[in-house]
């Protein structure tokens, strides 16, 4: 593997993570609040499709992102009138998200397909490449680091922004106390519901678009089912990365690099299986899962419904 | 004097499915007393002061504080009026440090900035002038409860509380904890500020209050001046009728031993000793009273005895046999019995109905079993014999334990438990959230069973109830057993110095 090789690996794993990225952070301030998202794949997807389809009969970059973020802040604000007011069950809405998105998304592209509006060729435009100055002509570094497009910039910006808000703001301290126990946070006049709302609506927000991120960067178009497990991988980011939002974007690259280099192996046409490769993110997951990172404390009150008397 | 009345509530009434919790309440509060509500567990107290600070809505009644009517919606609502509350369980966020609890929910002058350093030096100030000494930046999970109630009160004084609500603060200290509590107290209504004191226990509000307001059964029942008053009429009010403090015990000469424990050492994952080389015996026919601040491993040591958790060394006997590697229901069906702490998480299956909870340690056995089924006309008759014996309050014995009262549901557990027999009875915190009718109800089936000759050993973090029931007294401090004590010579200051780590015999060295 020479020198080349090597930063077009690291950059393309980046660009794999970004998506998680999104997804992640959107799930670490809902899970923050004390509310699970498992709903994550549903509303990358939501993100992913309303994005390219607005995009495709617009031609506009920008309302297309638009779009896809009403997309995930409605499935947000779902999730929360279903576990926040009605105190349903976390885990069944958010599975519930993900199922219903996965065959809504596919019957309306099915839609577009039939109708002629659009085919396998069909690409949209998408968010290029920004070259920052000077720093993009670096050797090696510049390759990797600062050829990136807008989103990818703002993704990192998001992490330092809800780092500073987690540990450096009032309302950061008050959602952190939510999460922690909505009983002392109601009590010290916190209105639990409300913070649960907004961060609900921001998680959908940004999980959709972590999944507009793949269509109106990456690949360009649609197809089925196109998230692939990303929402799934952003649950495993998020605890792998310690519930912090600096720990979420280390784990995001880790991962990213994970899928990245199941794509240069195919590139490099290294004989291992295919199905092996593609292992690799889930085996990480698992690692995850089972503690490698150490012992990671989540918020206590996570996945306990508030009911004030 | 003619005093200034800082709160009035008026016909206060709040009502919940099936129970008046707030039966026109009607109270005044004068400036900078200390005013305790008196009552059993279930009178009211906790109800009417949640109501005053905004966590339930009355259904009825009205609120005048410093002269005004006003409606309190929201604890924030009670904050900005100046009442705080100090809850029975903290309000606290483990995790959080000192300083994040007690600014949380609090408004910062340049939001949405935490502004630390200003904030950290404006709480300073106010401890200084309340002299309460604390480190803000020490997560409260590190803290002694009886740290963790200071930071509550400073965080109730830094919100600007001048009323302030406590709620039974006393249950989670030790003595020596409590009579700082007190001292605390009393500096705050030097600086002017008023208390209201809720408890079910008589001394403290005797020793504490200027007056003294008795709920019973949703209403008040009296509102008395401490300097005019005296045990005897407080409980009476209390209780609606005459209770006797002291416990008729019958002289019993213990038989032989029943318990043995030699050595034993518990840790936990992290090598965290919870118990440290325990030795104690039981003999039949005696209470072994252990005492002890709740968390200073009296659960690890029952759990032990019942092997529900495992003991890194040590042996334990029960009647002269080596146990430590029996199963818990071997051990049962020898003869040992246990009546756990948490009856609602280890003591019961509240989906269960009576009947089921009843037999749930003998089920597999004959009579209960016929061949491979439930004799379930057994099952009944029993069940019903039991909820007569030990009169347990139910419609049936087909109704859900989680749908009786505390006392009621202790019952079914003391049905099941002391109706096999036992030769040792192991008893956590029997009569905690009991009220006193039940309490004595459970204190005599005790008493009976040693009388019996069964070998008992009580946990219980009540002085007051180890000191009247036990024939000795151990005393554990963090896993270890820091003294024993004759409970007829033994003084409570004593005791307390020990449930605070002081050792016994260091203590005598100190004396001599």
């Amino acid at each position: 593997m020479n020198l080349s090789t090597l930063a077009s690996w690291f950059a393309m794993s980046i660009r794999l993570s970004i998506p998680l990225l999104y997804a992640a952070l959107g799930g670490l301030i809902l899970f923050k609040s004390g509310v699970f998202n498992m709903g994550l794949e549903g509303m990358m997807l939501i993100g992913a499709f309303l994005g390219f389809y607005g995009v495709l009969v617009t031609d506009s970059l920008w309302i297309g992102l638009l779009t896809a973020i009403i997309g995930g802040a409605l499935l947000g604000l779902l999730l929360a009138y279903v576990t926040v007011s009605l105190g349903g069950n976390q885990l069944v809405i958010g599975l519930g998200i993900n199922f219903f998105i996965l065959g809504l998304t596919g019957f309306f592209f099915r839609l577009l397909c039939n109708s002629g509006l659009v085919s396998d060729t069909t690409r949209i435009a998408n968010f290029s490449s920004i070259n920052i100055p000077f720093l993009s002509t670096l050797p090696f570094l510049g390759e990797i680091f600062f050829k990136h497009n807008f989103l990818t910039y703002l993704a990192i910006l998001l992490v330092i922004l809800i780092n500073w808000f987690f540990y450096k703001t009032t309302y950061g301290l008050g959602l952190l106390a939510v999460g922690e126990s909505p009983e002392t946070a109601n009590s010290a006049g916190i209105n639990v519901y409300l913070i649960r709302y907004i961060a609900a609506i921001i998680s959908g927000i940004l999980a959709a678009t972590g999944g507009a991120f793949l269509t109106l960067t990456q690949v360009t178009r649609f197809s089925e089912n196109i998230t692939d497990g990303r929402g799934w991988l952003a649950l495993a980011v998020i605890i792998f990365g310690k519930y912090t939002p600096w720990g979420t974007l280390g784990a995001s690259l880790v991962f990213g690099a994970g899928l990245g280099l199941v794509l240069q192996l195919q590139v490099l046409g290294v004989k291992i299986p295919i199905q092996i490769v593609q292992m690799l993110p889930y085996v990480l997951t698992i690692a995850a899962l089972i503690g490698v990172v150490g012992k990671v404390r989540g918020p206590s009150a996570l996945g306990r419904p508030f009911v004030k008397d | 004097m003619v005093q200034e009345i800082i709160l009035s509530l008026k016909e206060i009434t709040k009502i919940f499915p099936g129970v008046i919790a707030n039966d026109h309440i009607s109270l005044d509060i004068f400036k900078g007393e200390i005013h305790s509500l008196l009552g059993e567990n279930g009178a009211g107290k906790t109800t009417l002061m949640n109501i005053l600070y905004g966590l339930y809505k009355p259904d009825k009644g009205e609120i005048i504080f410093k002269g005004e009517e006003v409606k309190i919606h929201s604890p924030r609502d009670a904050i900005n009026l100046g009442i705080g509350m100090i809850h029975q369980r903290f309000m606290l966020i483990p995790r959080f440090t000192v300083f994040e609890n007690i600014i949380l929910g609090q408004p910062s002058e340049k939001p949405p900035l935490l502004e630390k350093e200003k904030l950290h030096e404006k709480i300073l100030r106010v401890a200084e002038r309340f002299n309460i000494k604390l480190d803000l930046d020490v997560p409260v999970e590190n803290l002694s409860v009886g740290t963790q109630q200071k930071v509550e009160i400073l965080k109730a004084l830094y919100q600007g509380a001048d009323l302030l609500i406590l709620d039974e603060p006393t249950s989670v200290l030790t003595p020596q904890e409590a009579q700082n509590l007190f001292k605390d107290l009393l500096a705050l209504k030097e600086q002017g500020c008023t208390i209201i004191f809720i408890s079910h226990k008589l001394k403290e509000v005797m020793q504490i209050s200027d007056r003294i307001t008795v709920l019973r059964d949703g209403k008040v029942v009296g509102t008395k001046k401490k300097l005019e008053t005296n045990f005897q009429e407080l409980s009476k009010l209390m209780v609606g009728r005459e209770i006797s403090f002291t416990i008729k015990k019958k002289d019993v000469q213990p038989g032989r031993e029943v318990l043995c424990l030699e050595d034993i050492s518990m840790k936990n994952k992290k090598g965290l000793r919870l118990l440290k080389n325990i030795s104690l015996s039981a003999r039949s026919g005696e209470i072994l009273g252990i005492a002890g601040v709740d968390g200073n491993g009296q659960r690890e040591l029952a759990d032990a005895i019942c092997r529900l958790q495992k003991i890194d060394s040590g042996n334990i006997k029960m009647l002269g046999q080596e146990v430590s590697s029996s199963s818990p229901r071997r051990l049962y069906e020898q003869g040992l019995s246990y009546i756990p702490a948490d009856r609602k998480r280890y003591g019961l299956i509240l989906n269960f109905t009576i009947a089921e909870n009843l037999i749930l340690k003998d089920y597999y056995l004959p009579p209960f079993k016929r061949g491979l089924f439930l004799n379930v006309p057994y099952i009944n008759d029993y069940s019903k014999k039991i909820i007569v014996a030990y009169d347990i309050k139910t419609p049936s014995h087909l109704v859900q334990a989680s749908k009786l009262s505390g006392g009621n549901q202790q019952k079914v557990v003391l049905g099941r438990e002391l109706s096999k027999c036992p030769k040792l009875l192991i008893v956590m915190e029997p009569t905690q959230g009991l009220d006193v009718g039940a309490c004595e109800f459970v204190h005599n089936k005790l008493l009976d069973e040693r009388d019996k000759g069964v070998a008992i050993l009580l946990f219980s973090t009540d002085l007051d109830e180890i000191m009247s029931l036990s024939d000795r007294i151990a005393v554990i401090y963090e896993g270890e057993i820091m003294g024993e004590v004759d409970p007829r010579k033994a003084d409570v200051g004593e005791i307390g110095l020990m449930m605070a780590g002081v050792k016994y015999l260091e203590k005598e060295v100190v004396d001599g």
